[in-house]
């Protein structure tokens, strides 16, 4: 579908007059980089992949944006991004075709970014919020940052003073659902979500819903176990571990910005019609001050995921197989994250020049012991309690 | 305190507030026919990539000029770098393009003068063909 939708804007490009062409062909460069470097205080656990020693691969990127204005109605952008983190693989993140009939309509079809929370689609430009780390309990999510291959209708109109962004989006997607302490490779067949902004003078709303409607599971591991509980004759809790059903999400957004400060949250709530992956309620809340060119901020945030309800209903001590079985069950249950965490971060951002901005920013962590709280805990440090701090300090680069 | 002193705090007083008093922007059009009126809010829409039903495409001074700091002081009412990560959220995620940048005053007027539709803004006190007119003046 997607390819004959974009085949047709194509042609459709092409056969647009070429007098209005000439005056408009253009291709641009801009891009934008990072580097950004962080150390966590323990050495039990690790955090959004930083450690006890400081490293500067985890979140470092190095992005070329090339957009070619076919004519005034018609343009290519393609976006790639070079990352140095091991979670991220380095390749054409955007590369879409946009029709702006007027300045008030565009359509995008192609590869895209979902936009489901304020900076979900930006994730990679630190230079366009204040933190160096955006709110792991709201952010860390690898879905919420996925490209997509699909289309995206946007409509923009103002009603007196206020301004109005409406925004639609449909397509396709392959990848992790879920970061925690293992990724599960899925397939997600239709996602689809809106989103609607409202602006007036300082103050801006944003609510936005998403719904992955069809998950199709290729993990191995939760195959085996499948397999293992069907033919032992547990298909009801076979069943609870299938990845086959879907996940809606729903955020909501305000904030205020004036010259000397700004106040801005996000809460998130996503609810998940997989046994396995139960739902969370996420939110943060960030308050900034402008001092000159500095930026001084700090962010309470807060994640809580319900228990999943999983109960193994596996006899022990009836037979070794069975035994295996119920292991099974209670070790691939743990591997599903449980993100109870708390967090205060305090940052300050000196834009240096209109493109470079440098920032620090110190992170304190909360979470529960027994819970994933959004650390990867290796099994030898099981009793760690979850307290930690985070220390970064980056660069932010856009030209 | 003596009369004298009273004077020189009275005066000093009076000089201190002429020195403070704001330096205003003007917003100039060059409108295709009819006129228009625009209120801040609108013209902060335009300026912040909005549409409106005034179809003017606004223009803007490269930043380092002091004209666009008062313009983003008093009608956007945004901090520069506020404005600049704004810009880089829209521009990288294929939303919307900064306007178009001039150099200086004298570029904004020859600009505004050759493109029909377009809004700028300018420095209070300064000649205006006759292709421009005035939209909004900053207190």
């Amino acid at each position: 579908m997607l390819k004959y939708i974009t085949a047709a804007l194509l042609t459709l490009a092409l056969f647009t007059p070429f007098a209005i062409a000439d005056t408009h062909r253009d291709l641009t460069f801009s891009g934008f980089a990072r580097v950004v470097g962080g150390q966590l205080s323990t050495s039990e656990a690790s955090y959004a992949n930083y450690d006890s020693s400081w490293s500067f691969s985890e979140d470092s990127l190095f992005a070329l944006q090339a957009d070619y204005a076919i004519n005034n109605q018609f343009s290519i952008s393609a976006q790639g991004i070079l990352h140095t983190g091991p979670d991220r693989d380095s390749g054409l993140d955007w590369l879409y075709i946009t029709y702006q009939p007027s300045s008030s309509w565009q359509f995008n079809a192609g590869r895209l970014r979902i936009p489901v929370l304020k900076y979900s689609d930006v994730i990679d430009v630190g230079f366009s919020y204040p933190w160096l780390n955006a709110p792991e309990q709201v952010y860390s999510r690898r879905l919420f940052y996925s490209g997509y291959e699909g289309v995206n209708v946007r409509h923009k109109t103002q009603f007196k003073n206020v301004g109005f962004d409406i925004e639609g989006y449909w397509g396709n997607f392959d990848g992790e659902l879920f970061s925690g302490q293992e990724g599960f490779d899925v397939d997600i067949n239709d996602i689809y979500g809106a989103v609607l902004s409202l602006t007036y003078d300082g103050f801006s709303f944003r609510s936005s819903f998403m719904r992955v409607t069809e998950v199709v599971d290729n993990s191995v591991l939760i195959d085996q176990l499948v397999g293992g509980l069907t033919s032992a004759g547990f298909d009801e809790l076979a069943a609870k571990f299938r990845l086959d059903d879907g996940v809606s999400v729903y955020v909501f957004g305000a904030g205020y910005t004036s010259l000397d400060w700004f106040i801005s949250a996000e809460s998130m709530s996503v609810d998940s019609d997989l046994d396995v992956l139960s739902g969370i309620d996420s939110y943060y809340l960030t308050i900034g001050h402008y001092y000159n060119s500095l930026l001084f901020h700090a962010t309470i945030a807060t994640s809580r995921q319900d228990e999943n309800s999983i109960e193994n209903t596996i006899p022990l001590g009836v037979s070794p197989l069975l035994d295996l079985l119920s292991t099974s069950v209670d070790s691939i249950n743990a591997l599903f994250p449980t993100d109870d965490l708390d967090s205060l971060t305090f940052g300050v951002r000196w834009d240096h020049s209109t493109n470079l901005a440098f920032k620090a920013e110190v992170s304190f962590l909360k979470g529960k012991e027994g819970k994933t709280s959004l650390f990867y805990v290796p099994p030898e440090n099981a009793d760690f309690d979850r307290r930690a701090s985070l220390y970064q300090v980056g660069l932010e680069w856009v030209f | 305190m003596s009369k004298f002193a009273f004077a020189i705090f009275i005066i000093s007083f009076i000089f201190c507030a002429v020195a403070q008093e704001r330096e205003r922007v003007v917003v100039v059009a060059h409108l295709a026919d009819q006129p228009v009126s625009l209120s801040k809010g609108e013209i902060r829409n335009i300026f912040m990539g909005g549409v409106s039903e005034s179809n003017l495409t606004p223009v803007e001074i490269a930043s380092g000029s002091h004209i666009r700091v008062v313009f983003n002081t008093y009608v956007i009412g945004l901090p520069e770098s506020r404005i600049q990560s704004y810009w880089a959220q829209m521009k990288f995620s294929g939303r919307n393009k900064p306007p178009t940048s001039v150099g200086n005053v004298d570029e904004m007027i020859s600009y505004l003068n050759e493109n029909e539709a377009s809004i700028g803004y300018l420095p209070e006190g300064v000649e205006l063909p006759d292709s421009l007119t005035v939209i909004f003046i900053t207190d």
